[in-house]
């Protein structure tokens, strides 16, 4: 009875450990998906395979623009500009122009398309991946951003010498600037104040960024401009976001070998010294040092289904390493469990465990040699992706709606039929 | 507090004009082969793709832009660059026919001469009187760059139209750079190296004259097995490699031969630089 219970523990164990394991993104390293794609769609994307179900391909786009609504043959973009006339500050009575809109991380329309095309060829499906974290900076006039800038504009007196008359006179001049933490001092000709709100905590990469920036008079011409001509706002305005993806390792195959009585001996000197109760921390270093001074000895399984000892990463060690411990701890140390309650409320409740050395007298009497093969996961890592998103290929704004540009080159991009 | 007359000039630039070699871009995962020409542009496809790339502009047009007000006296234009070539029929053409996807940015080195005044537009400023400053911004895609002209209005000064139109005028502004690819390392081959391994195997041998001989057969065989790093490859020896091993031996009725030199210690095989375009333009 006892021993199907332990059976239906491990079994609901197991599949706890899968269902947490599963839909997660694979590290890239270890299975390549973006080679099953063509050279179109691997620059425009990041793709990782699942850890569980070989049809499902996440993606993260490398590029975007300004969001989108309405359908491909009639888009709105969800930007505007507008003309303002300041009423206060340095710029008083001066005609500058207000920016808002919101950046979209989904990519282009088009080359989704073709990325589910080519994935639908292979028999696969898409989804977005989901992000851990995501970090947004601007690019605001040449700064770096976070998700504001406030720029000081004031103005500086000059002194200005009439090159006909030689009669010199103070004047007044507007100026720009941000002054860094250091003291420095970086001129700004093209924004006055940028705020934007953006994602924060766990998210997928699909996402929207608004914001808004006021312009300095000078560049409010430049903006016009741009909006007339379709042109991009590189000189002022683009954002980036890094996401962090939080990637699987598939569980790999090891084997180890190991000399009980040599083990044991490194066990006694080992719990003496801490006082014959060791924390799990304390064992877990342990079998970290039998393993590196090759008291026990690990093997990991190759691709070329060869065993090596050199472990392919440092994850693979530390991975191999805890579940070696996980197998053969109880054998060596018996886990000694306080469920003592504290009497006050929201004190830590946590379990307080320590190890003493087991009299595992079976193991040493018969000094058994054992080689084990087990399976291993490296543990999850956290790799990085980047979204960079322009703001460009838009007509219109200053009392006029703002449109896609109408250009080939735009048309193209945004998948206008 | 700054004194400024109008025979001083205040240029503030965000631009560093570096005065050392010339800065070369890295165009690496452009596929430069097939780069399409025409009169007003060049197209850059990507390594692996034909449709997308970046597009390169050869020749350029000056906009002018305000004037506004900026306050206290002081009224502002800007000079905005942009390439001839948009909204033309051969540019609009070649992308609907190609499915082109432009990736939108500018591949201008950080050297160039972007939207400076000429000499003669300075002069002409200078000689009338005028008090202005300027300020250079790196152009929004397809934009090159713009300049921004802050002038003073006062009594006697010049008006704002002699200003405007000095500004205007054909000639006010510079552009100025070139745009080639990096020479490409395409292999690198530790010649003495490998020999020296060849002769510790026994493959080759010295001759009484210093040369080192052996049987083709046997030092092909054996070179082969050789530590493909020797040859700049990680798994195999890239037959670039290969080939530039083979040409510096001599081969003679089944017999090889080599000499050590200094030129041959390592083999180099470098792709020229190739130049795309070259913009040197007063608009």
């Amino acid at each position: 009875m006892g021993k199907f219970f332990k059976m239906l523990a491990a079994s609901s164990l197991a599949i706890l450990t899968l269902d947490f394991a599963s839909a997660v993104p694979v590290n890239p390293e270890e299975v390549n998906i973006s080679s099953r794609f063509s050279t179109d769609v691997q620059v425009n994307f990041e793709l990782y395979a699942d850890t569980d179900d070989d049809k499902l391909v996440w993606y993260v786009p490398r590029g975007g623009s300004i969001a989108m609504l309405g359908n491909s043959n009639n888009p709105v973009p969800r930007f505007n500009a507008t003309a303002f006339t300041e009423f206060s500050g340095v710029f008083a009575g001066q005609t500058v122009a207000l920016l808002g809109g919101s950046f979209s991380t989904a990519g282009f329309a088009p080359l989704r398309d073709l990325l589910e095309s080519e994935a639908q060829d292979l028999g696969m499906r898409i989804a977005p991946a989901p992000a851990r974290l995501a970090t947004t900076k601007f690019i605001v006039s040449g700064i770096e951003t976070g998700n504001s800038l406030d720029v000081d504009c004031e103005f500086e007196t000059l002194i200005i010498t009439d090159p006909f008359t030689g009669i010199s006179r103070e004047v007044k001049m507007p100026k720009c600037s941000v002054t860094y933490e250091n003291g420095n001092e970086q001129l700004v000709d093209t924004m006055q104040r940028f705020n934007s709100i953006v994602p924060a905590g766990q998210t997928s990469v699909l996402t929207s960024i608004p914001f808004q920036a006021k312009t300095t008079p000078e560049y409010a011409l430049v903006a016009q401009n741009n909006l007339a001509v379709g042109a991009n706002f590189d000189e002022t305005l683009s954002a980036v976001v890094d996401w962090e993806i939080f990637t699987e390792a598939l569980t790999k195959t090891a084997r180890f070998t190991i000399n009980f009585n040599q083990v044991f001996e490194k066990a006694t000197t080992f719990a003496a010294i801490h006082n014959w109760a060791c924390v799990d921390i304390e064992v877990s270093t342990f079998f970290q040092r039998l393993v590196r001074d090759g008291d026990i000895k690990v093997e990991y399984l190759t691709g070329n289904n060869v065993w090596s000892t050199v472990a392919p990463s440092d994850n693979d060690f530390v991975g191999a390493v805890a579940e070696l411990e996980k197998l053969i701890r109880d054998e060596i140390f018996t886990e000694m469990r306080s469920y003592a309650q504290p009497n006050l409320p929201n004190v830590s409740r946590e379990v307080n465990s320590f190890f003493t050395l087991r009299a595992n007298y079976e193991r040493q009497i018969f000094r058994v040699n054992e080689t084990r093969i087990f399976n291993y996961n490296p543990g999850p890592q956290i790799k990085t992706a980047r979204t960079d998103m322009f703001l460009g290929c838009l007509n219109g704004g200053f009392g006029v709606p703002v449109q896609a540009s109408n250009t080939p080159n735009c048309r193209a991009l945004f998948g206008i039929e | 507090m700054r004194t400024l007359t109008a025979f001083i000039l205040i240029v503030y630039s965000v631009l560093g004009f570096a005065s050392s070699a010339p800065v070369v871009m890295d165009l690496s995962e452009y596929d430069l082969d097939n780069r399409e020409e025409f009169e007003q542009f060049t197209f850059l496809p990507i390594v692996g793709s034909s449709t997308q790339g970046t597009f390169v502009y050869s020749s350029y047009t000056k906009n002018l832009l305000g004037p506004t007000s900026v306050g206290f006296g002081w009224k502002s234009v800007v000079l905005s660059i942009l390439p001839k070539a948009i909204g033309s029929e051969a540019y609009d053409n070649f992308i609907i026919a190609n499915h082109i996807i432009d990736r939108r940015i500018n591949l201008i080195p950080s050297d160039s001469e972007l939207c400076k005044l000429t000499e003669g537009a300075e002069s002409s400023l200078r000689g009338i009187g005028a008090i202005y400053t300027t300020r250079v911004l790196f152009g929004g895609y397809p934009k090159a760059c713009s300049l921004t002209v802050r002038f003073f209005l006062y009594p006697q000064g010049p008006s704002e139209d002699t200003i405007l139109n000095i500004l205007s005028a054909q000639g006010s502004v510079v552009l100025k750079y070139s745009l080639s690819s990096e020479p490409r390392l395409v292999a690198t081959v530790q010649f003495h190296e490998i020999i020296r391994i060849l002769i510790d195997l026994g493959a080759l041998v010295e001759t009484p004259s210093g040369a080192f001989e052996g049987v083709s057969e046997s030092v092909l065989n054996q070179a082969m097995l050789i530590d493909p790093e020797l040859f700049g490859g990680t798994d195999s020896i890239p037959s670039v490699s290969w080939e530039l091993f083979i040409n510096n031996l001599v081969f003679d009725e089944g017999f090889v031969r080599v000499n050590l030199t200094e030129e041959n210690r390592i083999l180099i095989l470098e792709e020229p630089s190739i130049h795309i375009v070259t913009v040197d333009e007063e608009l």
